[in-house]
């Protein structure tokens, strides 16, 4: 029973995962690959094809390492679908920007603490950028 | 934090284009102070933990912070004299203004 080795079968889902996780952790830190991710949409193509080798390589022999390329082929197809949903619908579930406040408004005074603890009103008289943050990305 | 390191490279100009930059975000002074300090940033965050800023902004979304409670929308404002000039609503939380972008906004403002 001496099988052939079949790397694809534990690169592919291996791809797949990085090309996933890697949006997240690494890539979005730069708009162009964040914006739209290309790239990461790219490695899980490959991750799919390389896991579809396997797959097919797999087959004729049946048994538990075709089970393992059906899985593989699911994984990639699933992570691909994953991250297409958190970047082209779930992402833009924002409230409605009729509720902001428009251009030409007075800025209401409002005094906050910087984070070294000193007092900083934002209805500012000088020419300032207003980046309102909520964390982790 | 690609936004804020987005906007901490490109300080220099934001400078030289006489623009002072300020974050707001809905975390604590001593968090606000660990991030400043993590990512070396030359200009400070401000703690909004009530959303008093937000609120008097109109950017509250109810229920997107990781625990369930309510955060700034992502929003960036330009203002001057008191009032604002200019603002960048992005409609995918995902997407902020490139530092690029709000250079040329700077640029365009008339004194």
């Amino acid at each position: 029973m001496n099988e052939p080795r079949n790397h694809a079968l534990w690169f592919g889902p291996l791809l797949a995962v990085f090309g996933f996780v890697s949006y997240y952790t690494i890539f979005s830190r730069w708009p162009v690959l964040r914006d739209v991710p290309w790239l990461n949409l790219g490695i899980l193509l490959i991750a799919t094809a390389v896991s579809w080798k396997g797959l097919r390589r797999a087959r004729p022999a049946g048994g538990w390492r075709r089970a393992a390329g059906f899985l593989a082929v699911g994984l990639s197809l699933s992570l691909i679908g994953l991250l297409s949903f958190y970047c082209f619908d779930l992402s833009y579930g924002l409230p409605s920007a009729d509720l902001a406040l428009a251009v030409g408004k007075p800025v209401p005074a409002i005094t906050l603490k910087d984070n070294r603890g000193h007092d900083v009103d934002i209805a500012r008289d000088e020419r300032t950028l207003l980046v309102f943050y909520r964390g982790h990305w | 934090m690609s936004e804020l390191q987005g906007l901490q490279s490109r300080i220099a100009d934001f400078r030289a284009s006489g623009t002072k930059v300020l974050a707001i975000s809905p975390e604590s002074v001593e968090q606000n102070d660990e991030v400043v300090g993590w990512l070396g940033l030359d200009f400070p965050i401000l703690s909004d933990g009530e959303l008093v800023a937000t609120d008097a902004f109109g950017l509250r979304h109810s229920g997107a912070a990781p625990g369930g409670g309510d955060i700034p929308r992502p929003a960036t404002y330009i203002i001057e004299g008191g009032t604002t000039r200019w603002r960048d609503l992005t409609d995918n939380w995902r997407i902020r203004p490139r530092p690029d972008d709000l250079l040329a906004a700077l640029a365009g403002l008339s004194r």
